[in-house]
């Protein structure tokens, strides 16, 4: 990564970070904590989500969270007590929801409000393809995100290579 | 009078948190309908009679846009209507959806901003 | 209060109201703490101050809640986002009790002072050498 492409990196993370905290928060009331010593979430009782997009940039969203917060996720959403059962639909909903909101933020994010962008619906991802995503593809931004129960990473990938800095608006 | 309202979102959670700021808002509510994509919206308008629309933006099979015009290109549907629930971040796009006659609410929402808006529907209503 | 969350609930059927000075978001910080000082923390406070008020006849469907303070540092560098934190709690908390706001004044660099009438029910902001009707 050259220097112009690490700045680019760093600033799409102030970004990606701002606006999944301002979500996580917002939506969830959860307090996600910046994690940059942390290791990217292991594969092991994780799910993850993607969404793609498309617009004057296109490329995909992804989130891997800890299975031991999506519980706390759905029922802060749903304004549930803590003893309350909840489904893994509804879990797999919630994540997916999630994602979707800080995915519509965040383009506007980096973009800006004149920017019009389309977005797919999101899935779920197993284990066996978010491995091969990583292999396959380089992120141009990651967050690690330390929540009370768990951990959640949100991975950026964008197609085009083209992508300027001058297009960023401020942090 | 009771306010009979069809949701669609192909989020089950949206729709819940949706229906729980609507009954936090105070207002009188009748059947509340649910989809989960734009085409099951219009099959549910065809079953039952409704006050109001509440309709997300993208979805799979007809997104929440498609779905507006649709609604608006018919004669008995032309009149309902809509708010959207939406991530939306186009100005244009919003632009757009308002002048269709939607009324617009970014998601994540408050449930202050649903009762905001929804009191306003209702005022239009009684005028 | 700066980054403190102060709260003003008021039944204004039977004109009962209550108010509520909380420092920090969540008790689990200090349970010890939060045993013989609850009114310290947003969550155990809120509840109790809510506990409070249908004790002297308070009905929730009636209650007017308003929200004031929660700011920041003006450097915006703080690290543990106090204020933040503490609207949050109380959305939370609110949102599971669904419990609308009916007005709030929160966020931003400034502290502000609360004035509360009980009679009326008027709830006044002083800030910065000004006065507002909230």
């Amino acid at each position: 990564m050259n220097l112009l492409e690490g700045r680019m990196s760093e600033r799409l993370n102030e970004i990606l970070y701002r606006v999944a905290e301002e979500i996580l928060e917002s939506l969830a009331f959860l307090f996600p904590v910046l994690d940059e010593e942390r290791k990217k979430i292991s594969n092991v009782f994780v799910w993850g989500a993607s969404i793609s997009f498309g617009g004057p940039f296109s490329g995909r969203l992804v989130i891997l969270a800890s299975e031991t917060i999506l519980p706390d996720l759905v029922k802060n959403m749903l304004g549930l007590d803590a003893g309350e059962e909840v489904s893994l639909d509804q879990q797999h909903d919630a994540l997916m929801e999630l994602l979707s909101i800080v995915c519509g933020n965040l383009l506007p994010a980096i973009a800006g409000k004149k920017a019009m962008f389309n977005l797919d619906v999101p899935k779920i991802l197993f284990p066996e393809e978010y491995d091969a995503l990583m292999q396959k593809q380089d992120s141009v931004s990651q967050v690690i995100l330390e929540l009370e129960n768990g951990q959640t990473d949100f991975i950026l990938f964008i197609e085009e290579d083209n992508l300027s800095l001058n297009s960023l608006p401020l942090v | 009078m009771a306010i009979n309202l069809l949701i669609v979102d192909d989020s089950s959670v949206m729709r819940s948190m949706i229906v729980k700021a609507l009954r936090m808002s105070g207002i009188d509510l009748g059947a509340i309908h649910q989809a989960s994509n734009g085409k099951e919206g219009l099959d549910r308008l065809d079953e039952h009679g409704v006050d109001l629309a509440i309709v997300d933006i993208a979805m799979p099979v007809m997104n929440g846009e498609e779905m507006i015009d649709c609604m608006r290109s018919r004669p008995d549907t032309n009149q309902i209507p809509v708010i959207v629930i939406s991530t939306e971040g186009s100005e244009a796009r919003i632009e757009r959806l308002k002048e269709k006659g939607a009324w617009f609410i970014h998601k994540p929402f408050t449930p202050e901003r649903i009762r905001d808006v929804i009191n306003e529907f209702v005022g239009r209503q009684n005028v | 209060m700066g980054s403190c969350l102060g709260l003003i609930i008021y039944d204004p059927v039977v004109k009962i109201g209550g108010m509520l000075h909380a420092m920090l978001p969540l008790s689990s910080i200090n349970p010890q703490k939060a045993e013989s000082n609850p009114f310290m923390f947003v969550d155990t406070g809120v509840r109790l101050l809510f506990k409070e008020m249908y004790t002297f006849g308070g009905e929730k469907n009636r209650m007017k809640v308003k929200a004031v303070g929660c700011s920041q540092p003006a450097d915006k560098n703080e690290l543990f986002k106090i204020g933040e934190r503490n609207y949050t709690i109380l959305r939370k908390l609110l949102w599971k009790n669904s419990i609308l706001i009916e007005a709030e004044d929160i966020g931003g660099t400034i502290s502000r002072t609360v004035f509360f009438e009980v009679s009326s029910g008027r709830t006044v902001i002083a800030s910065n050498g000004n006065e507002r009707l909230l």
